[in-house]
């Protein structure tokens, strides 16, 4: 029997020992009113190999990333995993350890969290992160729920401008807490006009202002000013970054975030659908004691070494129960883990070259796209690895069209802060090659010239 | 095998030092694809950082030397047995890890059209109809990523179904006092209010203390059975009518649902919404933390308030998502929840089959029953009736007798090169120690147990101090966890040799 070690003998040898003739007697005192007198309705086990050829026909029905070529980002990215990040965490001593509540035998879990807290905080320029939430979804929801707590205002303001998944979530959250949600319409940049968000701001106490950067249209946004604005209306600013575009951008800690939250899956993480991911958390030190989740702290050892424990733990749900912070148990911690080796892997050299590679092909892509005919760059500001095209007809046409030539166009923003239907958001990452930009610029020709029609 | 348990041994190891203080200017580990067009237009300077972020530049050997030098500071399932209750930390198959990584699932992005991820669609659609037959329920959401999370949603769920019947004064949910901390935690969240309910002597829920507080406030109940002492909740039909016939649904927490597939399910019991772990009863790994997956399954009239979008099947036989009117405007994550866990949790379901998930209940049942039966006369163990994939001790008689604490028995553990115990859990349990050994472990390994564990009673009764400084074989000791919370050092502030 798959994984079970026990043979019939090893069985009866334990019944034996406890005065038992079968396994059955163990389960005889479940009522027999909620018992199941049939077998579950499945099939037999199967074999290893069958398993295995059962997901390759899965595998095979589907057509990834890795077949083809792929512009689609909105908040998931088609990056280089290093075949470490793999090796790494296949290692049975990460990859099957627990929660690192016992931290004598967990040293290399809890010095690996101190070590991505270590780096996303060099990385944002904030003073405390996390071990890790859900994605980058939930994190904002989370540092949402930690400025309602800091400001004790049951208002949140989230732009036009945030990723509509993420908003989402943000929006379910606070229902079921009993928060209002107010949103900032996106001004003619594509970005969020400053008066905009003041005149929004002016109408409720505001808890706090979500600043997402670059913004879902791919746009860096006026952070300072954005972040001054909600500052003078006593809200907390909440940054939601693409981490890898701190490789150039402006920090949240330099903007003075009080939270910043993000989607680290382009540091070593497969996509799998969407799944999992890695949302990540930091805020100013004022904050480190209301927000959610795992926190691993240096301390001594009882034999004067340094070494490494979760702390901070009275905020926790174990702990604390229904005053806990969050209900956030199990995070992402594998992740996590490839993503901290991802960025020792990459390094002060790495990073800002990796910064320099999503410019160069976010612009080679505009400015071809900006010479086909009917084709526009509505928005024109700074972008930093995507961007949104205005194409002469529908953004889900040119996806099928292009589809068919074996690339993965983009994502229609019909109804999106402002887009109209034939506005599709374009991603670019340092695995696009020229010929692949030239391969998209010549659909995109075609297209605008009739190419797909009626497809 | 004999059962002689040897002294253990000094650990001979280095600690590794921080990433933060290794490598040297310019070593690179990791290079990107050639760019063969023009560079970038410099961003404003407006717009940029001041000054590059400080990390360290290593090599690619030393990335893989201090990431190996940490891994191996760790305890893990394959070292040896972890028998933390509750958490059920059975093997996790390769064949699943395989399966995941697999091209044509690991790298599909979720904005990809639905007709190229027809696959995908279908294996978890496939997970989905498993995990209702196996909890006896009509509808499943895959897009919980932990357990915490599937609470969460379930809590969402029972209140979007009684607002729909105008029926949204109902705040309270009822809890058992052996529950885990994240059930009040998740109701707190939601802005319901959580009110405790006592447990009888014999660890049971206390009927009466149901009846007194059930009422017009009630949403519903949340129900760990088995409980988190192991014990099935003998009297869950009643249960089920009192808080029906109140107006409130049943939710289970089915962290212990290890202790049942195959033998009960949870929607014959009366529950109304049930959060599998996939990353304790389906083997799926721990990782460390995560990443987990909580999948919730629920009762027809519930399905309507899952959020979207659901998989659903044509008739030609091809996979499409749909978007429930209503459901629309609720999601707990980004996309799809954690996908690659479910994908892991369906090998598991396929290569088991029924038989083989019967077995594993069986097994690990008897192994909870054998250990606690070998364990008689070493430890007390409260609530001796039929526990089923887990038992609590106390070490209420050795605190009396020896003046050690369960945390020492703990620590001591960890010198035998296994892990601890859940200690200090359930709370209702006065030096709880918490043991559920899983399927996973073969006869002598639970031989071994015993035996360690009569070894380290020898040590209390001659030298208790040994297991107060406990333990003294791991890369470091006790740690100064106040002075941890006291000082926060929670980021590495040195420069880099960069």
């Amino acid at each position: 029997m798959a994984y079970v070690p026990h043979a019939d003998a090893d069985i009866r040898h334990m019944l034996e020992a406890m005065g038992l003739d079968s396994v059955e007697q163990l389960f005889a005192h479940l009522p027999a009113n909620v018992r199941l007198d049939r077998d579950l309705d499945l099939p037999l086990g199967l074999s290893e190999e069958e398993v295995r050829d059962w997901f390759r026909c899965a595998a095979r029905a589907n057509r990834g990333q890795g077949e083809l070529v792929s512009f689609l980002g909105g908040g998931v990215y088609d990056t280089v995993v290093p075949s470490v990040c793999d090796a790494l965490v296949s290692r049975s001593e990460f990859l099957t350890a627990y929660t690192p509540y016992q931290p004598e035998v967990s040293q290399g879990t809890l010095q690996a969290i101190y070590e991505w807290q270590s780096f996303v905080c060099r990385l944002t320029g904030m003073d405390v992160a996390n071990a890790s939430m859900y994605d980058g979804s939930t994190a904002l929801a989370e540092a949402c729920q930690v400025a309602v707590a800091a400001k004790r205002r049951p208002l949140v303001v989230l732009p036009a401008t945030l990723n509509p998944r993420w908003a989402r979530v943000v929006r379910t959250s606070m229902r079921g807490a009993g928060i209002a949600v107010a949103e900032v319409p996106a001004g003619p940049a594509g970005t969020t006009d400053v008066a905009q968000l003041e005149k929004v701001l002016a109408l409720a106490p505001a808890a706090c202002f979500v600043l997402p950067n670059p913004n879902y249209l791919g746009l860096v946004e006026p952070v300072d000013q954005l972040a001054a604005a909600a500052r003078a209306a006593g809200a907390a600013v909440i940054a939601a970054v693409n981490p890898v575009s701190l490789a150039l951008l402006k920090t949240p800690g330099e903007y003075g975030a009080d939270l910043c939250v993000g989607e680290a899956q382009a540091f070593g993480i497969p996509p799998t659908w969407g799944g999992p991911l890695l949302g990540f958390l930091a805020c100013s030190d004022e904050h480190k004691r209301r927000i959610p989740g795992r926190i691993v702290g240096r301390t001594n050892d009882s034999r004067g070494q340094g070494g490494y424990v979760l702390t901070l733990q009275t905020r926790e749900q174990h702990i604390r129960r229904e005053k806990a912070t969050s209900n956030i148990c199990s995070n992402q911690g594998l992740m996590m883990l490839r993503a901290t080796i991802y960025l020792a892997m990459l390094g002060a050299g790495g990073l800002a070259e990796l910064g320099d590679a999503n410019r160069a092909r976010i612009e080679a892509l505009r400015t071809r796209a900006r010479k086909v005919p009917g084709v526009t760059i509505p928005f024109d500001g700074p972008v930093f690895n995507e961007t949104v095209l205005r194409l002469p007809r529908p953004a889900r046409e040119f996806r099928a069209f292009a589809r068919s030539r074996g690339v993965l166009a983009g994502i229609p923003l019909d109804g999106v802060a402002g887009c109209g239907p034939n506005d599709i958001l374009v991603a670019v990452t340092e695995k696009r090659s020229l010929a692949q930009i030239d391969l998209f610029a010549a659909l995109l020709a075609e297209f605008a010239a009739g190419g797909g029609k009626g497809a | 095998m004999s059962n002689e348990v040897k002294t253990p041994g000094r650990w001979l190891g280095e600690l590794p030092g921080s990433l933060f203080d290794k490598g040297g200017p310019g070593r690179r580990g990791l290079t990107f694809p050639r760019w063969d067009g023009e560079p970038a237009p410099a961003l404003p300077a407006s717009v940029c950082r001041a000054k590059p972020a400080d990390f360290p530049a290593l090599s690619e050997p030393e990335v893989m030397r201090h990431f190996t030098a940490l891994s191996n500071l760790n305890h893990h399932i394959e070292r040896g047995m972890y028998p933390l209750g509750s958490c059920t930390m059975k093997y996790n198959p390769r064949l699943n890890e395989q399966v995941a990584a697999m091209p044509g699932l690991a790298d599909l992005h979720p904005e990809q059209d639905v007709a190229d991820v027809q696959g995908l669609l279908g294996s978890l659609l496939h997970l989905e109809k498993a995990l209702c037959e196996i909890t006896g329920f009509a509808a499943c959401s895959l897009m919980p990523a932990a357990g915490a999370h599937g609470e969460y949603l379930g809590m969402l769920v029972i209140r979007a179904w009684h607002q729909a019947r105008g029926d949204g004064g109902r705040t309270e949910i009822l809890i058992p006092d052996s529950a885990h901390g994240t059930n009040p935690a998740s109701v707190a969240i939601m802005g319901m209010v959580p009110r405790q309910i006592a447990s009888r002597p014999d660890g049971r829920i206390d009927l009466d203390a149901l009846k007194a507080a059930v009422g017009p406030k009630t949403a519903g109940i949340m129900i760990t059975n088995p409980n988190t002492l192991g014990l099935f909740e003998n009297d869950i039909a009643e249960v089920s009518r009192i808080v029906h016939g109140a107006g409130g649904r049943l939710y289970m927490d089915g962290a212990n649902l290890n202790a049942i597939l195959g033998k009960a399910r949870p929607g014959d019991m009366g529950f109304d919404v049930v959060h599998m772990n996939l990353h304790k009863t389906f083997s799926t790994p721990h990782g460390g933390g995560g990443p987990g997956s909580g999948p919730i399954c629920v009762a027809s009239d519930l399905a309507e308030f899952l959020p979207g979008p659901r998989i659903a099947q044509q008739a030609d036989g091809s996979f499409t998502l749909e978007r429930l009117p209503g459901a629309d405007d609720t999601s707990i994550h980004a996309w799809y929840g954690n996908v690659g866990v479910c994908l892991r949790a369906l090998a598991y379901i396929l290569r088991n089959g029924r038989d083989g998930l019967k077995r594993v209940t069986e097994c690990a049942v008897l192994n909870a029953n054998y250990l606690k039966h070998e364990l008689r006369d070493v430890i007390e163990v409260e609530h001796a009736d039929g526990c089923l994939h887990e038992f609590v001790a106390t070490g209420r008689g050795w605190k009396d007798r020896y003046g050690v604490r369960t945390l020492d028995i703990a620590k001591r553990l960890l010198d035998y090169g296994m892990h601890a115990p859940t200690v200090y859990f359930p709370l209702i349990v006065e030096e709880a120690f918490m043991v559920e050994p899983t399927e996973t472990e073969s006869l002598e390994s639970l031989d071994r147990f015993v035996a360690v564990m009569k070894a380290i009673r020898a040590e209390a009764e001659t030298d208790p101090d040994l297991l107060h400084g406990a333990p003294h074989h791991t890369p470091v000791g006790r740690m100064d966890e106040a002075k941890a919370a006291r000082d926060p050092d929670l980021r590495w502030l040195g420069p880099c040799n960069c």
